[in-house]
């Protein structure tokens, strides 16, 4: 991706590459019903990922993002969860109206996830040997042998040593990052054409968190696989991905190309965020500046920007309407009503 | 790294005790709030059963036998006594003071007669009394009897609405007869109305006493008998709400004192081994170590035991006195409370204010009994409303296998024993089920809200419970 | 695992001498004797039945005696001399003379396992039947039913149910017969005729059935929400195939842990339903020697049943280290 200067060029990228995607999720809106009355948690969702494409999803925690991947695979509960609208197109079928029975095929062998807790996404009563020919089984149609053998290979993979010893193992005989090893191979044994991982790393110590995000770096690139990684760590995205979706309170606010929402985010909301984290592309000593105030309750959204009691831009508009994501002057696509350019609202202030 | 900003837990709510917030929850679980309705209701009716139960418990009026829900009957005893002169002792309690009590009584009237049978007709009618020669003996009419009375003086099948006439064929209902032969037939015959038998009093004595306007110096009437009783001018009836049992006990009474037992067994059983087992598991936990060790391998290993088939043999060979039962129901009981209690004493003593209480010189016993086991009151009171129900349950499984209890020699039926009987009594056909099914409601009811209220409760204490939808 | 099963091991022999040492002396120590009851027994009858059976023995050496007859093996004879012998002898029945303790028992013991381990399998279906579909279909019309009949279920106790299905099924319908047992007896007699214990097991059954019920159900819950589950759907598995294979076990720990106790339960309630239907087994049998102060029947019954228990708690920690492989090696 090249750096264009402003209102200029619009990129390059979806002219360079017409394929369609793979996954389109559109204007996704998910409900909770609660006790304490309805959790509106994804509120018109829209991103999209190409063929071998890697994008990642940012943003605080409850802002949405686990709901999102989860009601792709259609894996949200309901109740106590509703699918309020949009839809999931997966090269083009929409993942939401589908039967069970095509969903299940989609499931695990299409499209992949990882979770974030390895400790407890793995079942704790059955081998590793189980969990890894069932997926092999229902989506390979292998049996026995070849079944195992294929999840001896998953194994070897990604990094189990002696996996012909240890498929006979139960996941509380493995380390936290050793399971999550095991998890990327029983999502990845299948081939598919998508992976999305959940904040794969969340759970794990420092040290082990590269190694997890490496691995699934070159078996993403090796495969020429489709990614959604989720996380909170802005520093694994600009390794990792070539663009961002960012999201607040259950609503996409800025999406863009890795390189140009680090160089310069549109949304104030992606500006603080980019300012609470230290950069390793900026000069030590740059006081970090944590997100003033909290996240907006779900239960009762204000009508206007979500981000607008917290925003330092905020103006009169805000809070009576919510901005929509349009693309800016040059193209750049963000949900607000005030330009900002390196880090200054364009009309002043 | 994660943004900085994560929500706070939510912060808890001022000014709600534990208490407060429980109750808050409680109410909440209807359930529950059923479950507390009916264990307070049940426990009012045991308390005040002396006064709300309508007939005494123990006796019975036997000529009633069992008689089905709403039974309703005139207000007297199996046999009514009176005689000019004397004072009024066998008729109903409460009687004796009236000034004029008047009995309609349906009197049965009994003649035999000789029959005999030539070739199929009869030929012959005598009375037995007098040897008269007649007809004709017809018992049409609502409420008569003819009864075969045989040599060896037993008696054949009733036989109602039948009419037996010289020169006609015997009536079928008597049943296959050879062509020839002699019977004796009891004719029953309810008087023509009532007879009305009218007694006054005077001082606690009988003055005088007619039937049908004829004076007379002595009356019985029996109980099954009587079709009214007036007393100074009002009609005195009863109606048995639930029935009665083979002995003619009211069964309303009986389980509304049947209950107090139940109950009484089970909240007094339940405080023996609340006793026990609080200062037992708050000695083990506050001990800690070796002792700790000791206390619980010892319920470990009297967990193990069955202790019912004990108890059995314990009511079996040392009798079955309520207070014995206490004791050994206790016994059983105390074990789960004694871990729980342990359990929670093991976490509180390493909180904050024990330290505080010990540097204000308290000694161990008073940090125990007043700083540590206090605190452990809300999982106490859980355990407690579900000892309560196990316990009347095992009273009852006692008294089902014969070990009711007893006191002072007098066996007290429970629920369990009202159960018991009511099975006994169900006839071949099930015909009586009322005795079965009216105990069993009672008690299935109250062991179910006791449950209820109980499990309301944990989840209302249990503080892991919070928040969770 | 192996550690706690050895401690378990241990406790054995402890809880069964305890029991054993508790009912000898609570029989004992109560006055009046087997031979009291019958009037016709004159004095020097009773005198020489006593001394028979050594009731004019101290109690202490009755129990010596009675423990050295209950011993595994015997090496010597009563004469001192060495003469070995299959042990575990109970004694002479007091009141049935012509029977052995062991011999009543092996006669009524089969019976009563029949009638229990009936009872066992109908909890156990109906239980995690109906508890698996009520989890898995929180809130549905079949949730709330069979958790209405299991609260139901679980607060009427065996005597009730037991009387209860007899007049429904027994006297008003007369579908079954509400008392009897195969005229062949025995375990076997009794599986052919089915009919006489349908009632009886179906009676000891619904209490743990409801239990069961609802400690799946709780289980099924809690397990669904597991991320673990969450895995399986993501894999594209069926629902049942996710149930059966993935959560079914998590669920069934705490039927497991209930079993034990449940065993014990289903011993006593034996008693009552072996009382209610007339079944010839050895709670009844328990019952009345009990009542007729026939000492070595009871210590008979007393010991099997102590027997019994202790060996399902085994089984049930062995089965629960089976089926949760997390706890083998700590
Ligand atoms: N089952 C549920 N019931 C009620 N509310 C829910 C449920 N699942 C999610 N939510 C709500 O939806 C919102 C979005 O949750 P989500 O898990 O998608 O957040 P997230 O962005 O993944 O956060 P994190 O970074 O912490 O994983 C949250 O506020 C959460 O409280
Ligand atoms: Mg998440």
């Amino acid at each position: 991706m090249t750096v264009t200067p402003w209102g200029e060029v619009i990129p390059d990228k979806p002219k360079a590459a017409p394929q369609p995607p793979v996954l389109e999720v559109k204007d996704l809106h998910v409900h909770f019903r609660t006790d304490d009355g309805r959790v509106y948690a994804v509120n018109g969702v829209s991103y999209d990922v190409a063929p071998g494409e890697s994008l990642a999803v940012v943003g605080e925690s409850g802002c949405g993002k686990s709901v999102t991947a989860m009601s792709i695979l259609g894996l949200v509960k309901t109740p106590p969860g509703i699918m309020a609208g949009g839809q999931v197109l997966y090269r083009g079928r929409d993942l939401l109206k589908l039967k069970p029975r095509e969903l299940r095929q989609i499931r695990g062998g299409k499209i992949s996830m990882i979770f974030q807790d390895p400790m407890t996404s793995l079942n704790p009563f059955l081998t590793i040997r189980r969990q890894l020919t069932e997926a092999v089984e229902l989506h390979l149609g292998l049996q026995g042998d070849a079944a195992r053998d294929k999840a001896v290979d998953a194994l070897r993979q990604v990094g189990i040593p002696a996996p012909e010893d240890r498929i006979d193992s139960y996941p509380h005989e493995f380390s936290g990052g050793m399971r999550q090893r095991v998890m990327i191979a029983m999502s990845l044994v299948t081939g598919p054409e998508l992976l999305i991982a959940d904040e794969p790393t969340t759970a794990l110590d420092v040290t082990i968190q590269a190694q997890i995000l490496e691995l699934i770096q070159r078996l993403q690139r090796e495969r020429k696989m489709g990614l959604v990684l989720i996380t909170h760590d802005l520093s694994v995205v600009a390794g990792m991905c070539s663009r961002v979706v960012v999201m607040y309170a259950g609503r996409v606010v800025e999406e863009a190309a890795v390189d140009d929402l680090f160089a310069d985010p549109r949304h104030p909301y992606t500006l603080s965020l980019l300012e609470s984290v230290p950069r390793l592309d900026e000069p030590a000593g740059r006081k970090l500046r944590p997100i003033e105030g909290l996240p907006p309750k779900l239960t009762s959204l204000p009508a206007g920007c979500a981000f607008a009691p917290r925003c330092r831009f905020v103006r009169d508009r805000c809070k009576k309407e919510a901005p929509k994501l349009e693309p800016d002057a040059e193209g750049r696509k963000r949900a607000c009503f005030v330009p900002i350019r390196r880090g200054r609202a364009v009309d002043g202030r | 790294m994660s943004a900085p900003a994560e929500t706070p837990p939510a912060a808890p709510k001022k000014g709600t005790s534990l208490w407060q917030d429980a109750w808050r929850r409680l109410k909440k679980n209807h359930m529950a709030m059923f479950g507390l309705v009916v264990v307070v209701f049940m426990s009012a009716l045991a308390v005040l059963a002396p006064w709300l139960a309508p007939f005494d418990a123990t006796y019975g009026e036997t000529w009633l036998g069992a008689q089905p829900p709403r039974f309703d009957h005139p207000d007297v005893l199996n046999r009514n006594f009176l005689a000019v002169g004397h004072p009024p002792t066998h008729i109903r309690p409460g009687y004796e003071d009236a000034r004029t009590i008047t009995f309609e009584v349906d009197e049965t009237q009994e003649t035999e007669y000789r029959v005999r049978v030539q070739r199929r007709r009869v030929t012959e009618i005598r009375r037995v009394e007098g040897a008269i020669k007649i007809d004709r003996v017809d018992a049409t009419s609502p409420g008569d009897v003819l009864v075969e009375v045989r040599e060896d003086g037993s008696r054949g099948g009733p036989v109602t609405g039948a009419v037996i006439e010289t020169k006609a064929p015997l009536p079928e209902a008597f049943g296959e007869r050879p062509a020839s032969f002699v019977m004796i037939v009891r004719h029953a015959q309810r008087a023509k109305g009532p007879v009305l038998y009218t007694a006054h009093l005077e001082n606690g004595v009988v003055l005088d006493l007619t039937r049908d306007g004829v004076g007379i110096d002595r009356m019985e009437v029996e109980g099954r008998s009587v079709r009214k009783v007036d007393v100074d001018g009002t009609e005195r009836r009863h109606t048995h709400w639930l029935g009665t049992d083979l002995s003619g006990r009211d069964l309303l009474s009986r389980i509304l004192y049947g209950g107090r037992i139940s109950l009484l067994v089970g909240v007094i059983a339940t405080i023996v081994s609340l006793v026990i087992g609080v200062v037992y598991g708050a000695i083990s936990g506050y001990a800690g170590g070796k002792v700790d060790d000791l206390l619980m391998a010892i319920v470990d290993i009297l967990f193990a035991i069955p202790y019912m088939f004990l108890v059995i043999l314990l009511l079996v060979n040392f009798g079955r006195d309520i207070t014995i039962l206490f004791v050994a129901l206790g016994a059983v009981q105390w074990l789960t409370m004694a871990r729980i209690v342990r359990g929670q004493i093991l976490s509180l003593k390493e909180k904050e204010f024990v330290e505080a209480a010990r540097m204000s010189g308290t000694g161990p016993a008073g940090i125990l009994f007043r700083h540590l086991v206090p605190n452990t009151l809300g999982v106490v009171v859980v355990y407690t409303t579900l000892t309560v129900p196990a316990v009347i349950l095992q009273e009852s499984f006692l008294a089902f296998i014969g070990l009711a209890v007893e006191y002072d020699g007098q066996s007290l039926d429970s629920w369990g024993a009202l159960v018991k009987s009511g099975m006994d009594a169900l006839g071949s056909d099930g015909e009586r089920s009322w005795l079965l099914v009216a105990p069993s409601i009672a008690m299935a009811l109250t062991l179910f809200s006791l449950n209820f209220l109980g499990d309301g409760l944990r989840d209302a204490l249990d503080p892991q419970q919070r928040g969770r939808t | 695992m192996g550690r706690y099963l050895f401690r378990r091991l241990l406790q054995v022999p402890i809880v069964l001498l305890i029991l054993v040492t508790i009912s000898f002396f609570l029989m004992r120590a109560a006055p009046g004797g087997p031979f009291d009851m019958d009037k016709q027994v004159d004095a020097d009858i009773k005198r020489r039945m006593e001394e028979k059976y050594h009731l004019d023995k101290h109690p202490v050496v009755q129990y010596g005696m009675f423990l050295r007859d209950l011993a595994p093996i015997h090496v010597f004879d009563r004469e001192g001399n060495v003469s070995i012998r299959p042990g575990f002898d109970l004694g002479p029945s007091f009141k049935n003379k012509s029977l052995s303790v062991n011999e009543v028992i092996w006669l009524k013991a089969p019976v009563s396992a029949l009638l229990g381990i009936a009872a066992l399998l109908i909890s156990l279906v109906l239980g995690l039947g109906a508890g698996v579909v009520a989890g898995v279909r929180q809130n549905s019309v079949f949730d709330y039913g069979s958790m209405a009949v299991a609260m139901v279920g679980l607060a009427v106790p065996t005597f009730v149910v037991g009387p209860l299905l007899a007049l429904v099924f027994g006297l008003w319908w007369k579908l079954l017969p509400v008392a009897g047992y195969a005229a062949d007896g025995g375990f076997f007699g009794g599986l052919m005729a089915p009919q006489y214990l349908i009632l009886p097991a179906f009676a000891l059954a619904l209490p743990f059935a409801a239990r069961i019920a609802r400690l799946t159900r709780a289980g099924m819950l809690e397990v669904i929400n597991q991320d673990y589950i969450r895995t399986a759907w993501a894999k594209g598995l069926r629902e049942h195939v996710i149930v059966v294979r993935h959560a079914l076990r998590g669920a069934m720990l705490p039927v497991v842990s209930f079993l034990g106790p449940a065993v014990a339960q289903i011993l006593t309630g034996s008693l009552v339903v072996e009382q209610i239907f007339a079944i010839p087994g050895i709670g009844r049998e328990f019952v009345t020697s009990a009542m007729n102060r026939d000492y070595t029947m009871v210590m008979g019954t007393v010991i099997l049943f102590g027997v019994l228990l202790v060996a399902f708690n085994l089984i049930v920690d062995v089965v629960y280290g089976l089926l949760d492989p997390r706890i083998r090696y700590t």
